[in-house]
């Protein structure tokens, strides 16, 4: 199963990658409001798909990899705002934290659902840790193919 | 957890396909800005309204919590961003998919006493009637 759970990691790394990569192409086409949204999409997606994955990955040390997780978050947030002007990086510096630490929220819940008060599951954990891993991958897919198909528009 | 909070879902989907019909007759003279912010409401709140019922009645299944908000929260975000230009839509998708991620936790924090689900219902269904009441305009 870490295999599985690797190899998610590494394809939603790699559709932000290529996300990043064609929005930094066409940058300077963007009105204002247009690189506010695409920067909030963006940073926003990566960064609670990305703390889900991490916080799957590694549930024993679950302090540390909360911590690296909110940075990765604000460093995704720069990548992804800095390409316009201030506006778009506040935005994504503040969306990345706020979706990161929504992540890993998510991840430790899916791990202990008593830390919400939650009486237990009916399915067992391998169950929940797959489907959230398949989850994270739909949205992260979704997301792109929304925001590539407004470059067409 | 007492059985008649089903009585909320009925309310809250009919109270956003109204906000839906009145918002489609003055699409056409409502701003983007005040666009954006009326699907945000409309799309967040929905999300957390079908939520935190749905984890209160069957507490066992966070798993099909989950995946019921978020698909609502999504949905209800793209209908209402459709209204008035892509970027809205992507927008109103973003905030349905946070809120309904988050909308089974508030929830599940409900477990002890029913009115803190009454008066998170009163919140949303009052933050409808502003947003109605926003666009009110001939």
């Amino acid at each position: 199963m870490q295999i599985l759970l690797i190899s998610i990691t590494v394809i939603n790394f790699l559709i932000g990658a290529w996300l990043y990569y064609v929005l930094r192409k066409s940058r300077f086409l963007f009105s204002d409001r247009f690189g506010y949204t695409a920067s909030y999409f963006a940073s926003s997606t990566l960064g609670l798909v990305a703390s889900l994955n991490f916080i799957l990955l590694f549930p024993n040390h679950s302090e540390i990899v909360g911590v690296l997780n909110i940075l990765l978050g604000i460093t995704m947030g720069f990548l992804y705002g800095s390409m316009l002007n201030a506006q778009t990086l506040i935005a994504g510096i503040y969306n990345g934290g706020i979706s990161a630490i929504m992540g890993t929220m998510l991840g430790l819940v899916v791990k202990n659902p008593a830390i919400c008060g939650l009486p237990g599951t009916i399915a067992s954990e391998q169950e929940m840790i797959i489907f959230f891993a398949l989850f994270s991958l739909c949205i992260q897919g979704i997301s792109a193919i929304l925001l590539l198909f407004s470059f067409k528009a | 957890m007492p059985e008649w909070i089903v009585i909320f879902y009925p309310i809250n989907f009919l109270s956003a396909y109204v906000l839906y019909i009145y918002l489609y007759n003055r699409r056409k003279h409502i701003g983007f800005h005040l666009g954006m912010n009326i699907t945000m409401v409309a799309a967040g709140g929905l999300a957390l309204g079908t939520g935190i019922i749905f984890i209160n009645l069957y507490p066992f299944y966070f798993l099909e919590a989950t995946l019921f908000s978020v698909i609502i929260g999504g949905i209800s975000g793209i209908l209402f961003g459709n209204l008035f230009d892509y970027q809205t839509l992507l927008s109103g998708y973003i905030t349905g998919i946070m809120m309904g991620i988050m909308a089974p936790m508030v929830g599940a924090s409900a477990y002890e006493g029913v009115m803190f689900l009454i008066m998170i219902e009163i919140f949303i269904l009052s933050s409808f009637c502003i947003a109605a009441s926003s666009a009110y305009k001939t």
